[in-house]
């Protein structure tokens, strides 16, 4: 007997019959079909679709025989799947090759064999479709192109039965991903109504999503929140690839909840695809952490006021002559109280600005009547530090921003520069169009000892004074940055600084000309 | 002699803002806690000038204003209101209420005689 050899790529074969996923499963009829086919075709007793595994063939239909596999050194079919192509053994006890093979000399007694191999569209050969008889014969031609019909019909449900088993796992992961997603999926129409929805909607909201499904979408949102939602989905029909937006939507107990949206469209089927997130814990930290702040100041600010203008009336000789240490004593106390007033101050303004509470009116300004209002109003805190402020010429002549929170800005980064000047140092302010039409620049430079490159990012962020204890006798609060920052982004600008130690600095902010 | 109703609900507020108009500017000051003192006040005895705190409980300050003005005698009492918001339209509402200017807290007590005499002028 000589053992079925190897084809050149085993290895690749064996990978490729496992990618099927058919080895060792159930029955199924349309492969029982075509061994009933085939037996009948070629006029014996024993069809099989038979699949050649690395030791075995195993039998996914099989016709007129008990067994389920034999080993594949003994197989027939590990011959046909080697030379990759119809073999046909008229009488197994004239061959060679099989005639002391124990399928032929004991069960199943094989003497017949005709084998058309299940070739793949890639050129691989899983196994044969071979028809089998316990006496010799012969096969007519027809016969057995009819026997390769069925052994490419064979590999064609091998190729549906996995293309049908990848869609499904495929369906079952999006299913799966939709079912258990925290997050709120949807799918809705042009029409504004849900069409379907995730269980983390009934889970989140208290609905049940036959309930989301029955009313338009707006009857579930806040109407402060109508705008949004609509100018969302109005994007989107308009042909926007996605869209963000946020509104409060009503829960079944009557509550909302605040939800931040993002949706894309498919716009030939009318769809919008959409992942709401629950922000409502976010939104309350950020409501109890401003209001905190608010409270905790306007509290400092009212006993602060009354210190101050206490110590003011003493200092002001109101309450009789002073001595001279009881004096210093009282100056020691009025500068930290400044301190502490400005300090409250500036955070009061920062959380107003970054709450959005600090209504902005941009209007057209003036520019050079605002940078002298600045410099003069600052004279008295440049004059003594012996620091000259000077506005260079040929400033553009109007600036389009909020006036008090641009001279809040002009007037933190001044006072900056002359805090950080030495005496007869020199602080320049300079404007210009930039050469990006539309945006105006405002430098102000300091001949200072300049800052780090590693620290400039550090000094917009809040409570960040990079020398403290010099920061701390200058009288800053370490926000007048954060506030500068935050108010030329409400403005839709930028600020910076060009530093370097030794060299002084240059900061300057960028706003837009005009509202476009 | 100018007499000036002070109204504050803070007593600290209330003892530096009297002192301060009364010692440095010769004021004669009478000091109350609340909206409602101060209507009863009035309703007693009339005042040249009124500085009036806009942040005080039960009745605040532009409430305040609105009643004294039922007053006879307060129709055109000037009131000037004590207050910490600073925004330019806060400002601008104050004013339409019919107050005759705005005092920011915190006040420099050694200069509040001085801008009440130049908001009244």
């Amino acid at each position: 007997m000589r053992a079925p050899g190897q084809p050149d790529n085993e290895e690749a074969r064996l990978e490729k019959l496992a990618s099927y996923g058919v080895l060792d499963t159930e029955r199924e009829q349309a492969f029982d079909d075509l061994v009933e086919l085939a037996s009948h075709i070629m006029g014996v007793p024993i069809a099989l679709v038979s699949l050649v595994d690395a030791n075995r063939q195993w039998f996914k239909a099989r016709v007129g025989l008990d067994a389920t596999e034999t080993p594949r050194e003994v197989s027939f079919c590990g011959h046909a799947v080697c030379a990759g192509q119809m073999l046909v053994v008229p009488d197994a006890h004239l061959d060679e090759r099989f005639a002391d093979n124990p399928l032929v000399t004991g069960a199943p007694g094989v003497r017949f064999y005709a084998g058309a191999p299940l070739t793949t569209a890639d050129g691989f050969t899983l196994g044969t479709l071979c028809a089998i008889d316990h006496v010799p014969g012969a096969a007519s031609e027809t016969q057995l192109r009819m026997l390769a019909a069925l052994s490419r019909q064979a590999v064609s449900q091998l190729e549906l039965r996995r293309t049908v088993r990848e869609l499904r796992e495929h369906r079952d992961e999006s299913q799966a991903f939709f079912e258990l997603s925290v997050d709120l999926h949807c799918v809705a129409g042009f029409d504004r109504y849900f069409k379907q929805l995730n269980p983390a909607w009934e889970r989140t909201l208290g609905w049940r999503r036959e309930e989301l499904r029955k009313s338009p979408m707006f009857g579930f949102v806040h109407k402060a929140d109508w705008p949004a939602l609509e100018a969302g989905l109005a994007a989107l029909e308009g042909g926007a690839p996605s869209a963000t937006f946020e509104t409060r939507f009503l829960c079944r107990d009557g509550t909302f909840r605040a939800l931040s949206w993002r949706a894309a469209a498919d716009l030939s089927a009318g769809r919008v695809y959409a992942v709401a997130r629950d922000q409502t814990a976010e939104r309350d930290v950020e409501t109890l952490k401003s209001d905190f702040v608010s409270v905790v100041s306007h509290e400092l600010r009212t006993p602060l006021t009354s210190i101050r203008g206490a110590l003011r009336m003493v200092d002001g000789g109101i309450a009789g002559e002073i001595p001279a240490k009881a004096g210093s004593l009282i100056g020691i106390a009025t500068q930290n109280t400044e301190r502490l007033v400005r300090l409250v101050n500036d955070i009061l303004d920062l959380e107003k600005i970054q709450s959005g509470r600090l209504d902005l009116a941009p209007r057209e300004h003036a520019l050079p009547a605002l940078l002298q209002e600045v410099v003069r109003s600052l004279h008295g805190v440049a004059e003594p530090a012996g620091v000259s402020l000077r506005i260079e010429p040929e400033v553009p002549e109007t600036v389009f921003a909020d006036r008090d929170a641009l001279l809040m800005v002009l007037t933190n980064l001044l006072s900056n520069a002359i805090k950080h000047s030495e005496p007869d140092g020199v602080v320049t302010v300079r404007a210009r169009e930039r050469e990006r039409p539309g945006t105006l620049r405002v430098e102000v430079e300091d001949a200072g000892p300049g800052i780090a490159l590693a620290d400039q990012e550090k000094v917009f962020l809040r409570f960040r004074q990079l020398d403290s204890s010099a920061a701390r006798s200058r009288g800053g609060s370490g926000l007048g940055l954060a506030i500068c920052k935050a108010i030329v982004e409400e403005h839709g600008g930028t600020i910076g600084v060009d530093s370097e130690l030794g060299k002084g600095s240059r900061f300057y902010f960028d706003l837009p000309t005009s509202t476009s | 002699m100018t007499i000036i109703l002070l109204v504050d609900d803070e007593p600290d507020i209330l003892t530096i803002g009297a002192m301060a108009l009364e010692d440095i500017g010769g004021f004669v000051v009478r000091s109350v806690s609340s909206g409602t003192e101060a209507l009863e006040s009035l309703a007693q005895a009339l005042a040249d000038i009124i500085v009036l705190d806009v942040m005080m409980p039960v009745i605040d300050g532009p409430t305040t204003l609105e009643r004294l003005r039922a007053i006879p005698g307060c129709e055109r009492t000037p009131v000037i209101f004590l207050t910490a918001q600073v925004q330019q339209h806060e400002i601008a509402r104050f004013r339409a209420l019919g107050a005759v200017g705005v005092i920011r807290k915190p006040f420099d007590p050694m200069t509040l005689a001085q801008d009440v005499r130049e908001l009244v002028a």
